[in-house]
């Protein structure tokens, strides 16, 4: 299983996707639950107790993401130099670069799935 | 130039080539007669699903004649309103499930082998089965217009529309087992298709030489695994309501509708990007073609295909805006819908750049293709409109919603359907069509195509509902719908310039030269019509267009050059390659025809049928005819006899799968643990669900529920699995008596966990039919009871394998599996445990 995870695997080209579906999965059902049992009624500096938990996780998330964006771009231009093994190194190079561009639209995704939150409407209505 | 020469060949070299083609053909050919129904090869298994699926299309379409016929006039009664229903039922549904999926899934598994440089699917007798299961399942729910009990609660089946109290009769039981029956072929061929993709691709196909078209399928056969469960769930669950009062959907008893509309949508949106991917992975193939130009922007096609993958699964609450959802729960699903555009919208911009680079030849599945971009981006235009919450409560259900599904369904599926037929019909059969008929059905049908629905969105903005059995006068309706019924009609004209050319097609047409289109890909590099075998020898690939890269590589194929060239051992054989650079790792030697995917599709539907007539003593009946089937289907497997390595030609010496610890048995059941964790996933998510909008879960009256023989029970199970892995390795050792040993005792401690499970719901304050709470616990112990029984099953098949000498450690796949699963089953009913007992101590 861990092998599956390691650096040059299909999962971890598209773990920021990823990782943007386990926060979309969270948020909405952070929120019904909040809704349901009632804590989303708790309101700290006039807003939801729900509102601040997902302002508060969506930073690290977008971190995680920009992270993982970083280390496949290093990844790519690193492979940029290698000599040996060309036709490994090309499909390598492919990987590391899809894996940015999937890093890059999941960062764009979680800012516009994050913008209902920023609009302040109250969680319940 | 007749099929079968390739340009440049000479005499003994062709002589050469022919006589390989009669040896290969020998072993993998098609039988004549009734000995047609063994079939298990690919070629002849995905020309049936895709005629079976054009004959569903051709009656979806009549419904829909007979729909707009009557729509023709206000007032109008030439059907009556219980007929109306069952027409626009059996229309979506016969669109949806019995053409769009499985007409798909024929033609993908028809091109990807030859694509990607294979023999044939990894597993040809799953695919013959799930043919069966689609046409019995499609026959079984089309009988229901044979005893006048037709599904008719529209084809997502809303509670209580569908429940039994307003639906008393046969009708949705029709709809619930026909589809469920027909989904068991999609999940199959979702696991085929990422199997084949990930580890039968000619060697040196790294995943950045793929064809497109396999990037597609690899994530369209993700989607179906993790798509479909959901639904499959859903069908279960409302059937035990329907049929034994279970009241998992019923207000009054703690269930939730709501719950229905979640599980049918979450099987339901990712659904339409399942039809959609597969023909926009057509669409980016023969742009290619006929651009004479690589697609531009290889990576970013991927990109897009892998997002829409992701995205498209977190939408689904789009089809529920106005059953009173939080707004900011709107907002999230809203973006997400507007946000998968995104990708839609790359690759739109990717095939326009690719004709715009390339000299695009008018021909018609060029005609086709054309018109796919202006209706899809039409369609994808209203899909943005619809996914904003406010502009799709004004439009909610009603005729908008059937303009915009049809923009985006007929535009995005059945333009590229038609662009691949007369794409790839001269490999499919050998000969040319008529340019004339061709051109004739596109304008046909995009004519009529817009004619009837463009003038659609404007009737839903004046308030025509969708479903509305009839209307009345002076709406200012009245032409806008006969517009719309002329467009129909002539649509039709369209389908029928199209089954005309095929029928002169195939009576008159020509025969086609050897990849007249010019064509880059592998599937090309076949004779045409493409033989039963595909491939003489296997391909070393060094590019994305191998042909175009080296056009000598069909005739070196045809005469031997390449992997396997040797038809001398008389076996069904292809390469397993590694998965991200496909590197050879071993020789798949496949099954030959045989009866029992028959055999096994009708034990199947025996059940489905028991299970409809309500005569329960057939199930298990059904139920032991199958696990029989199943037990011979695998026997047949790892034959003793069959050596540890083979010459692979090239000299190549490679292991057979059955010597690989990692073969295609292996990522077989790798894929149906993630299918079944869908499954199992979506029964927690609804045993989640109805606790969070009960007033008291579980409810007090009720009493709290056994815990120390349920505790015990579990304790058993993960020793069991601790028994299992020892007896792992005893067989890594070889040492048999204490694999036994160990089976053994994993097996008695997997029955205690059974036993402990049955006494839970003996010994359970409340029975299923009660309350919701009760309904849902016995669905989550049935299913831990049904998973325990397999692996029981699984494990005595090892047994009684060891005891015919099978199983060696040279040959460890199956109990890798069967180890692999029962982890698998333990961890299932340990998070069942959590569930059911010690989440409610939390709350």
């Amino acid at each position: 299983m861990l092998g599956a995870l390691q650096r040059n695997s299909l999962l971890a080209m598209v773990s920021g996707l990823l990782l943007w579906t386990l926060y979309f999965l969270f948020n909405y059902a952070f929120l019904s639950l909040g809704c349901a049992l009632g804590f989303a009624e708790i309101q700290v500096a006039g807003l939801s107790l729900v509102h601040w938990v997902i302002l508060a996780v969506t930073p690290l998330v977008l971190l995680a993401m920009v992270y993982l964006a970083w280390r496949s771009w290093q990844q790519y231009r690193e492979l940029g130099e290698a000599e040996a093994e060309p036709e490994l190194v090309r499909r390598q190079r492919f990987m590391a670069l899809v894996a940015v561009m999937i890093h890059g639209l999941a960062v764009i995704a979680l800012c516009w799935v994050a913008a209902p939150v920023l609009m302040g409407i109250p969680p319940c209505l | 130039m007749m099929g079968g020469e390739h340009p440049g060949q000479g005499a003994p070299e062709a002589s050469r080539a022919e006589q390989l083609h009669r040896r290969f053909e020998k072993i993998w050919g098609t039988p004549p007669g009734l000995a047609q129904l063994s079939v298990v090869n690919h070629s002849n298994v995905s020309r049936r699903f895709i005629i079976t699926g054009f004959v569903f299309f051709l009656l979806g379409g009549l419904q829909a004649m007979l729909l707009r016929t009557h729509l023709a006039r206000p007032n109008n009664d030439f059907l009556d309103h219980e007929v109306y229903n069952q027409l626009f039922t059996m229309h979506g549904t016969t669109m949806m499930f019995l053409f769009a999926v499985p007409v798909l899934e024929g033609i993908a598994f028809y091109l990807l082998p030859k694509m990607i440089g294979s023999r044939d699917m990894l597993y040809p007798r799953l695919s013959a089965y799930g043919y069966w299961c689609y046409l019995f399942g499609g026959i079984l729910l089309y009988s229901s217009f044979v005893v006048g009990s037709v599904p008719d609660a529209g084809w997502f089946m809303y509670v209580p529309l569908a429940s039994s109290e307003y639906t008393p009769g046969l009708n949705s039981d029709f709809w619930l087992l026909g589809i469920t029956f027909v989904e068991i072929s999609a999940v199959s061929a979702g696991i085929e298709l990422v199997a084949t993709i990930l580890k039968a691709r000619a060697p040196g196909m790294g995943v950045n030489r793929m064809p497109l078209f396999a990037w597609y399928m690899l994530v369209t056969g993700f989607m179906i695994i993790l798509g479909f469960p959901p639904l499959i769930l859903g069908s279960i669950l409302l059937e035990l309501e329907r049929a034994f009062g279970w009241p998992f959907f019923m207000v009054g008893q703690g269930g939730d509708p709501l719950l229905w509309q979640h599980l049918f949508w979450l099987f339901g949106h990712p659904e339409v990007y399942i039809i959609f991917l597969p023909a926009a992975g057509i669409v980016t193939m023969a742009v290619a073609t006929f651009a004479r130009h690589p697609v531009v922007g290889y990576s970013w096609v991927v990109l897009a295909v892998v997002a829409t993958g992701f995205i498209s699964f977190m939408i689904w609450v789009h089809h529920m805006y106005t059953v009173g959802l939080p707004q900011v729960a709107q907002g999230f699903f809203s973006a997400a819908s507007m946000g998968v555009a995104i990708p839609s919208g790359i690759q739109v911009f990717v095939w326009i750049a690719t004709l715009w680079l390339g000299r695009a030849q008018m021909r018609v599945p060029m005609l086709f293709l054309m018109g796919f971009l202006f209706i899809f981006v039409l369609g994808g235009l209203t899909g943005v409109m619809l996914a904003l919450a406010s502009f799709d409560w004004q439009v909610h259900d009603t005729h908008f919603v059937v303009a915009h599904l049809h923009y985006v369904l007929i535009g995005g599926m059945l333009f590229p359907f038609f662009a691949g037929l007369y794409y790839w019909l001269p490999l499919m059969s050998g000969r040319e069509y008529s340019e004339l008929f061709g051109r004739l059905a596109f304008w046909l049908l995009f004519i009529g195509f817009n004619i009837t629905f463009l003038p659609m969105h404007l009737i839903g903005m004046l308030g025509m509902t969708r479903r509305t059995y009839t209307y009345p006068e002076g709406l200012g309706w009245e032409i806008i719908n006969l517009i719309s019924t002329v467009g129909g009609f002539l649509m039709a004209a369209g389908v029928a310039a199209f089954v005309m050319d095929l029928y002169l097609h195939y009576r008159f047409g020509q025969r086609a030269t050897a990849n007249g289109w010019g064509a880059g890909t592998l599937e090309w590099s076949l004779r045409h019509p493409a033989p039963s075998y595909n491939f003489i020898s296997l391909p070393q690939i060094r590019d994305r267009y191998p042909l175009w890269q080296n056009p000598k590589l069909p005739q070196e194929l045809a005469q031997g050059q390449g992997f396997l060239a040797d038809p001398g051992r008389g076996e069904r054989e292809t390469l397993g390659t590694s998965m991200l650079d496909a590197k050879p790792e071993y020789v798949v030697r496949l099954p030959r025809n045989t009866y029992l995917p028959l055999l096994l599709a009708l034990a199947t539907a025996l059940l489905f049928v028991g299970l409809l007539i309500k005569q329960y003593w057939l199930v298990p009946m059904a139920a032991v005819l199958m696990v029989a089937g199943v037990w011979c289907w695998l026997w047949d497997r790892g034959i003793k006899q069959a050596p540890l390595v083979v010459d692979a030609g090239q000299g190549l010496t490679l292991p057979l799968q059955y010597s690989h610890p990692r073969g295609p048995g292996w990522w077989a059941m790798g894929l149906s643990i993630l299918a079944d964790l869908s499954l199992y996933g979506s029964l927690l998510f609804g045993y989640l669900f109805l606790w969070t909008v009960a007033p008291a879960w579980p409810p007090p009256d009720f009493g709290a529920l056994p815990w120390l023989v349920p505790s015990l029970g579990l304790g058993g199970l993960i020793l069991s699995s601790v028994a299992m892995g020892w007896a792992g390795r005893q067989l890594r050792v070889g040492s048999l008596p204490r694999l036994r040993l160990g089976y053994g005792l994993a097996i008695l401690l997997a029955l205690a966990y059974g036993v402990s499970q049955v006494l839970l719901l003996r010994d359970a304050p409340y029975g299923p039919q009660q309350h919701a709470y009760g309904a849902i616990l016995h669905a989550l112990v049935g299913c831990h009871l049904l998973h325990v029984g397999l692996v029981v099953l699984m494990a005595c098949f090892i047994l009684a394998r060891s005891a015919y000498g099978y199983v060696v450690s040279d040959k460890p796949m199956e109990v890798t599996n069967v180890s692999l699963f029962w982890h698998y089953v333990v961890l299932q009913c340990l998070v069942g445990y959590v569930a059911l007992h010690l989440l409610p101590l939390l709350m």
